[in-house]
This record gives structure tokens, sequence and C-alpha cells, in this order.
């Protein structure tokens, strides 16, 4: 999209990131974590962005919280809703976080207030950002607590953090975070930390809350089994830089890109025939380091080609998908 | 054969002290649990937070006395051992952790933290020999010789469980506890560490307990696969019969619940999610472990414990109901 358009024509999508970079400084240098990153989210889409240790996955959705650390810095355009969350001044982005855009962090427990009631914490947001009187806001957050399916939903409201599982917490969390109605909810792996079974719970009311509410979710999940079960579309992540991009059942059936391939080659599953050795992708993620013109991934990539010097471009490759490959067309 | 290792209706616990009207209890975390392991072989033993398999995998290698049953190494009840031949007997029960980087004493250099287990075990080993043995295992989890003068702060996550594997491996072991090994890891490194204890089971005749929650994980590893709700066994099965079809409803519900990459088969597994929490161990409810959470649960699962029973094709199951569990999947 044309930066000189104004912003108020882009609302065909929800979130349309542009150029979307993140830099961080340390000792005169810096890193780039994400890198030029371009993708749009229609309303009430469920999107996961899939990456390993390094990707740059969480800095992307911090970026677009206004939740840096004091060194990072993000560039490029992030138009939601009509407004570029980048260039936001604080005030006006914390509106913007009280009023359609939440996050839930993959640890609950270190995102509650340990002394705080579960009921006051997230009654908090309703008094802070929508000016709510305290006892509404008290009835709207135990109203919350029963949706996210928590048991006898008043009395939970006047518990403490620790008096909850680590499941129980989470979907404290999700009740927090959809208090405020949000068209978009960032996720940041918030079922890493949880069993299988509770996990399985958690996906499915997510799921459940898209569909009727018609929240769009980013989910961010190193799991290509969470994106299977959630998500809609999937965009990969190496290096900060998108890779692919494209609906999650074509992606996950045909990956084109070779890192794509690589990760869904790598995953094991239960109902695959097995091979006497897992596929691997040599090497280890890569970790921080200056932009590179080069494909993040050549280094580890088993077609490497001179090509792969410079970065390609992420350009369409069939319906709905998009690739970052010199082998346009697939691996 | 005499299996390598085994358990016999083993129990674990721990010791709750009293207070000033509470005698001092034993809480058992792990309940009679019975295993056999042979050379070359591996047991995945799955489940979820609190189902005690840390704790099992602790008793194995004798890191805690059992409360009840006991715990044989090559026929030998590790308790009776003098504590001088329990040191010796030691270095061929390892173990490895899922925090690969917690497991390595940040002060030492790699040589160093690799050369202790073989100044403790073999003694009368000259220095050369010492290194010589430290880079022969630091060669065989496919790291450089150079890596002996580096610090555990200077490596990623895969080479740090490389490093506790040669750790694990230098004093030539029988059996290696691996404590959810690949949980910490990115999954390209994973499938990387997986392959490399497959490989070094098939060189060295390992017998390997592969502890983790993960199903998927597991089912490449293991030749038999044991499944642990809240201490007790409630299956166990040779591989490919337990994926193909898992006789007990917690084991199915697990399997189940793990999303793989597959948005086809992903999509029927949408919204079957099993409702409730799990239960604690200090509280577990009456009867079958898993009543409180079973869709199938009757009466009697709330009222009487089943208990382990066989099954065609060398499997174990306590359920009341185990040809129901397995019609409905």
């Amino acid at each position: 999209m044309d930066c000189e358009t104004p912003l108020t024509q882009m609302n065909a999508n929800l979130l349309s990131l542009q150029d979307l970079s993140v830099h961080f400084a340390h000792g005169g240098g810096q890193t780039c974590v994400v890198d030029r990153i371009n993708l749009d989210l229609a309303a009430g889409e469920v999107l996961g962005i899939v990456g390993e240790s390094g990707s740059g996955k969480s800095q992307l959705l911090f970026a677009l919280m206004g939740l840096l650390a004091s060194n990072g810095r993000a560039s490029g355009r992030a138009v939601f809703d009509g407004q570029d969350l980048i260039s936001l001044r604080p005030k006006a982005l914390d509106q913007v976080r009280g009023r359609a855009l939440s996050m839930i962090f993959q640890d609950p427990m270190t995102s509650l207030n340990p002394y705080k009631r579960i009921g006051d914490q997230l009654a908090e947001g309703l008094i802070h950002h929508q000016g709510m009187g305290r006892a509404a806001a008290l009835a709207e957050a135990s109203r919350m607590l029963d949706r996210v399916r928590i048991p006898d939903a008043a009395r939970a409201a006047r518990r403490h953090p620790h008096e909850f599982s680590g499941g129980m917490r989470q979907r404290v969390m999700i009740a927090m975070a959809l208090l405020v109605r949000p068209k978009l909810l960032l996720a940041d792996e918030p079922t890493t930390a949880l069993d299988v079974t509770i996990q399985a719970q958690v996906l499915d009311l997510m799921s459940e809350i898209a569909r009727e509410t018609g929240t769009a979710i980013i989910f961010v999940t190193h799991d290509l089994g969470v994106v299977a079960r959630i998500c809609d579309r999937v965009a990969v992540l190496y290096g900060g830089r998108i890779m692919e991009e494209g609906p999650a059942e074509a992606m996950l059936s045909v990956p084109a890109h070779p890192y794509a391939k690589g990760l869904l080659a790598t995953t094991p599953r239960m109902e695959a025939p097995l091979t006497p050795r897992l596929p691997v992708i040599a090497g280890a993620p890569r970790s921080g380091g200056a932009m590179l013109p080069s494909c993040p991934f050549s280094p580890r990539c088993e077609a490497r080609m001179p090509a792969c010097e410079v970065m390609p471009d992420l350009r369409a490759n069939g319906p709905a998908r998009r690739l970052a490959c010199h082998l346009q067309g697939g691996a | 054969m005499t299996p390598v290792l085994e358990a016999r209706n083993l129990t674990v616990g721990y010791k709750i002290p009293g207070g000033l009207f509470a005698r001092p209890a034993a809480l058992p975390i792990v309940r009679e649990v019975n295993i056999a392991l042979h050379a070359g072989q591996t047991l995945g033993i799955v489940g979820e937070s609190g189902c005690g398999k840390s704790t099992l995998g602790r008793a194995l290698i004798h890191l805690i006395a059992p409360l009840d049953g006991e715990v044989l190494w090559q026929g030998e009840n590790p308790a009776r051992l003098s504590p001088a031949a329990l040191r010796q007997k030691r270095a061929e029960f390892q173990i490895i952790f899922q925090d690969p980087i917690a497991a390595l004493d940040p002060r030492m250099t790699l040589g160093r933290i690799l050369s202790r287990p073989l100044a403790t075990f073999e003694p009368g080993l000259s220095a050369a020999q010492s290194g010589e043995r430290v880079a022969g295992a630091l060669s065989r989890v496919g790291l450089s010789a150079d890596f002996a003068a580096r610090f555990p702060h200077e490596l990623s996550g895969g080479q740090a469980q490389r490093i506790g594997i040669a750790r694990a491996i230098i004093g030539r072991p029988k059996v290696i506890i691996c404590d959810e090994p690949v949980s910490a890891l990115d999954v390209s490194i994973q499938a990387q560490v997986v392959n490399l204890l497959m490989d070094l089971q098939a060189e060295m005749g390992l017998a390997l307990i592969f502890i983790s929650h993960n199903l998927a994980v597991v089912r490449h590893i293991s030749h038999e696969v044991m499944v642990m709700c809240l201490g007790r066994t409630v299956e166990q099965a040779p591989r490919d019969d337990f994926y193909a079809h898992p006789l007990h409803p917690y084991a199915a519900a697990l399997k189940r619940a793990m999303p793989e990459p597959d948005v086809a088969a992903e999509r029927l597994r949408r919204g079957t999610s099993l409702p409730g929490e799990l239960p604690s161990i200090a509280n577990p409810p009456p009867g079958c472990v898993f009543s409180s959470r079973c869709p199938q649960a009757q009466d009697i699962c709330r009222a009487q414990r089943p208990v382990l029973k066989s099954y065609p094709g060398g499997r174990l199951a306590a359920c009341h109901f185990v040809e129901n569990a397995q019609e409905s999947l």
C-alpha cells in the first residue's frame, strides 16, 4: 500500500503493517529484530505468527502495543483501525489499548498483581479507560470471568492470583483482555506454559470467542500444531523477516519456503509414518546481530544459491499466499 | 535376562514435617509403579504437571529413597549398597534435565564440568586420559574439542543440552533418565537432540527413560509408553499399539489434546477439550484418579479404584470400562 494514501481509506483491513521494523540500540551498535514486515489482518481473522527463538515474533507484538524495552525503537507503520500505532503519542496509544487492542502473555502469573483480588484487577481497566463506576465494573468483571468459564465467578473475583491454577490464570488474563471488547487481541504464546489438556481448553475458548465476538487474534507461537488448531492464516518468521505467509491449511499441507518445509518436517507427529530419524534443520536459529542484506535463513538452507546473498522480496505465490525465496514457486 | 533397571511396586513421596498439632507425615507422590527396562530400550513416561513423572525419574536413579517397594539396578537394590559402592555404581545410572543451562555450573569450564564425573567414578585416570575422554565425549555429542575451554553462558540451549548428555555418557552409563530433555528447546533443535539420543542408544546399548508431556516426541524415541495420572500408571503399552488405540480414556484424551500440524485433522478436534482442572495429588479424587475429569465416569469409578489389568499384546490399563473407552475412539 502506498504511504501517500490517507489513513482513513485504509479500513478494508483491521490492521495493516507497512515496513514495520524494530531495532535495539546497545553499546553504540544496533540490532534489527524485526525487519520490514508487511502484513494485513482482516477483522475477525485469526493469524498465527510462527517462529523460533530470535525470530522477532514477540517483539513484533510488543512494538504494536508500545511495550518495547527502552532501547528499542519501532519504525514503519502499523495502521490499526485508521490510526498508525507506531507514531501515536503515549496518551493516544493508551486510549487505543483501553478500547480496541489487548494483549495476553505467556506467563499469566507474572502478568497479574499478586496483591490484588482478581476482580479488582479486572475492574481497574474499565474504571481507568471507560470511566465506569466501581460496582458496575466489578459486576462486568465477574460476568466476564463467567464467560471464560471460571467456576463460581462471583466468588473467584474475590480471590488472589495465587489461588488459581496456571490454566485458570490464563483464563483470567483472557477475561481481562476481553473486558474492553477489543477488535484485536494480541496473544504471545498464551498456551505454551500450560499442560496439554489445559492448552486444549484455552485454545477452544479462544476460537469460540473469536467466532462469537468477531475479535481478531494474532497468535504468536512456535507450535505448528497450535496453528492448525486455531488459526485461519499463518506467517512464518525467521530472523525478523516473513519467509512465507498464507492460509493455514495450504501452508501446512504444502509449504513452499525451505524453512517452512523444514519446520513442518522436523515437528514430531503422532499420525505420520515413523522415520528412523527425525528430519532436522542443520545449525541453530540466528540470534541478533546487524541487519544483513542476505536471506537470514540462507546459512541453514539446503537450497542456498548465490542469489541468496540478497534477501528476496515477499511476492505473491499462488492463491492468497506470499513467499520470500529465490526459488519462486517453492523449493 | 535381568532388566537393567527395574521398579517393583515402587511408591515414592516426600516427608512433610510435623507442626504443633500435626504429626510428620509422608505424602506419596508416585504409587505402586512397576517398570522393567532392558538394554537398548526406551520407555516413554507421559503425563501432565504433578503426575509424578519427574519424582519417579529421580527415584529410579536413587536420588529419592522409596517409601515402599524397590528399585533394582541390574537386579541389585541401590538402597542396600555401601556409600562407596553406590557412588561407583552411579556412573551407570545417569540423568539429564529440562533446563540444560541451569543444569551446568556457570563458574566451571565445560571441560571441568565433564571431567568431574570422571574424578568421582574413575579416580585413577591421569589428566591426559581424562582430557582424552572429555574430547571423546564432546565429539560423540557433535561438539568440537575446543568447547572444553568455554563456559556455560556461551552456549545455546541445544549446545547446553549436548553438554548435559556428554556429562551423562562420559562415565559409560547403562541407563539415562531424560527428564523433559527437549521441552525447552526450539523445534528444529529438539529433533537434533532426539536423534542424538537415539544414535547414542544404538552405539552404546543405552536404556533410556524418556519423561515428557509431548506425546509426539515420545512416539519417536520410545519402544514402550507409560501414561501416568496423579502418581499412578493408568496405561502401559508397546509404542505402536498405544498410538493406534490407547485403552485408557485419559491416554485417549491426552492424545486428542495434542495439536498436530494438520488443519483437516485439527478441525475435527476443535471443541473436544476435556473440561475440568488437573486434580491435586495432595487431594486425589476417591476411586479412579481420572474420575473427576473422565467423560465416561460412572458411579463405580468414583467409588472404587480400578486396578492395572493385562490386555492382549502385553498391554496394561487401569479402567473399569476399557472396552467402552476403546469403542468411543
